[in-house]
């Protein structure tokens, strides 16, 4: 079985000289989820914007189900982004059009992924709306207009419009408050246990992790200084940063 | 005779606090365990003798130094010292489960949810529940409010739902009345004669006809028969 994403000794480096992330290699099956943590500035979201084929890397192979995309550009690059990957962000800033109706912004993965049909678009962007327990009633309205919560979930439906056999989530909840954060993190945790794509979630929350992950990356410095199964990264650290990491948090 | 289901061999296991000095304490120099299946072995010893993390090193929630812990079931044979994350993912799917005496689960989820989420179906999840003591009104609750017995019928519950040819159980009956108490460990009695072999910590040894085959003391970092 090929992993649906492998990241080989990838580094990046930002133009202003700045390191994103060195070395950090990994494999993510499907039906797995992977958790990365590590304090802001790690190199969490360099990973993942690598993944997402938002950055290219200075060095290091990106493979999406078996073949290497690193240096694939222009519109094969796009369209293996909405076919291939989804992808939640921090801020729904990051992954939506403001000015765009929350049916709007869903229909661009899928158009982009090259679905034709308005008809069937439309209906599929509803039926995942809803499916993001988004009321329909709003599927018509700009997402400048929409909660956080409600953006969230937009940025949801549009990642997995097109069933994309790998989901990216970068701190999806860290700008909401607890109970709107519980309730995507079920959902969340509900259709990867549904649907059995493979994931990889960036927090720095280790009760999120426990909850979600199979598997986490320890990351420190741009680099990944421990990995290991969730339960035993959370209860028998090995490394300094892993264990200042753990027991900085009340809950674990 | 066939060979063990489970063969411990030489397992080192210390933590280094690295915010302490980098301090380390080791609690395992060497233990030596053999486990078949159908039966079930109690580990005895004074709090931090490494009871615990005996069994947590065979579950790999803890990363042993050195040693060997052979398993052996469903025709694998393989070492779980050595093996990958993944390969620990499918034996812990399969081949081993565990219980603390603490219950960790995804929360907002009911009781009855997070059984039939091991493969049960609902009739099925509700009469495991009730042979471990949970009253039916909790079934369909989230475990948040549940008393630390009631969290442990269903962390039993969990464990037991899907058949495992290793169980592990670290004080999970803990917490549970004398009735309550009984009621696991006649299920663990049921799945042990139906071949699963049994490696427990308890706080009190059990006075339970026919659970109990061999009890073995943690000292100085070795297991010693009792």
């Amino acid at each position: 079985m090929s992993a649906v994403l492998e990241l080989r000794e990838v580094t990046l480096r930002y133009p202003d000289g700045t390191l994103g992330c060195r070395d950090v290699s990994f494999d993510l099956f499907a039906g797995e989820v992977i958790g990365i943590v590590g304090e802001s500035g790690s190199g969490k979201s360099t990973v993942v914007g690598c993944a997402s084929l938002d950055l290219i890397p200075s060095s290091g192979r990106v493979v999406v189900a078996g073949e290497d995309v690193t240096g694939i550009r222009g519109a094969r690059r796009r369209r293996l982004r909405c076919e291939s990957i989804g992808t939640v962000y921090q801020t729904p800033q990051q992954g939506l059009d403001f000015s765009l109706t929350a049916g709007g912004n869903v229909a661009s993965t899928m158009l982009g992924a090259g679905w034709r049909s308005f008809g069937r678009v439309r209906e599929r962007a509803l039926a995942y709306h809803v499916a993001m327990e988004l009321p329909a009633e709003r599927f018509d309205v700009p997402v400048e207009l929409f909660s956080g919560g409600m953006r969230q979930r937009v940025q949801l439906a549009k990642a997995l419009a097109s069933a994309p056999p790998l989901l990216l989530l970068d701190e999806p909840t860290a700008s909401l408050d607890v109970s709107v954060q519980a309730r995507i993190l079920d959902l969340v945790r509900r259709l990867q246990l549904e649907r059995r794509f493979a994931m990889l979630v960036v927090s720095h929350d280790l009760a999120v992790m426990r909850m979600l992950a199979d598997r986490l990356l320890v990351m420190y410095r741009g680099e990944v200084v421990e990995r290991g199964l969730t339960d035993q990264i959370l209860g028998d650290p090995q490394h300094p940063y892993t264990q200042l990491l753990v027991s900085a948090q009340l809950i674990a | 005779m066939s060979a063990p289901l489970l063969s411990i061999h030489g397992l080192c296991k210390s933590y280094t606090q690295h915010l302490h000095g980098g301090r380390s304490l080791a609690v395992l120099r060497g233990a030596e365990l053999e486990l078949e299946a159908g039966t079930c072995t109690v580990v005895r010893g004074p709090s931090g003798s490494g009871k615990s993390s005996l069994l947590r090193c065979v579950y790999r929630s803890a990363l042993a130094d050195s040693g060997e812990i052979v398993l052996r079931a469903l025709g694998r044979e393989l070492d779980l010292v050595a093996a990958s994350e993944r390969e620990i993912l499918e034996v812990r799917r399969t081949m081993v489960g565990m219980a603390t005496q603490f219950l960790w689960v995804v929360p907002r989820v009911s009781a009855l949810s997070l059984v039939e989420g091991c493969g049960l179906e609902r009739a099925a999840a509700q009469t495991l529940l009730a042979r471990l003591g949970l009253e039916p009104e909790l079934h369909e609750l989230p475990p948040a409010t549940f008393s630390g017995g009631q969290r442990q019928m269903l962390n039993l519950a969990l464990t037991l739902a899907r058949p495992r040819p290793l169980l592990l159980l670290d004080e999970a009956t803990a917490s549970l009345d004398p009735q309550r108490r009984r009621m696991a460990l006649a299920s663990l009695l049921e799945r042990k004669r139906a071949g699963t072999a049994i490696l427990a910590v308890f706080h009190d040894l059990p006075a339970f006809p026919g659970l109990v085959d061999r009890v073995v003391q943690v000292r100085d970092g070795r297991l010693l028969a009792a």
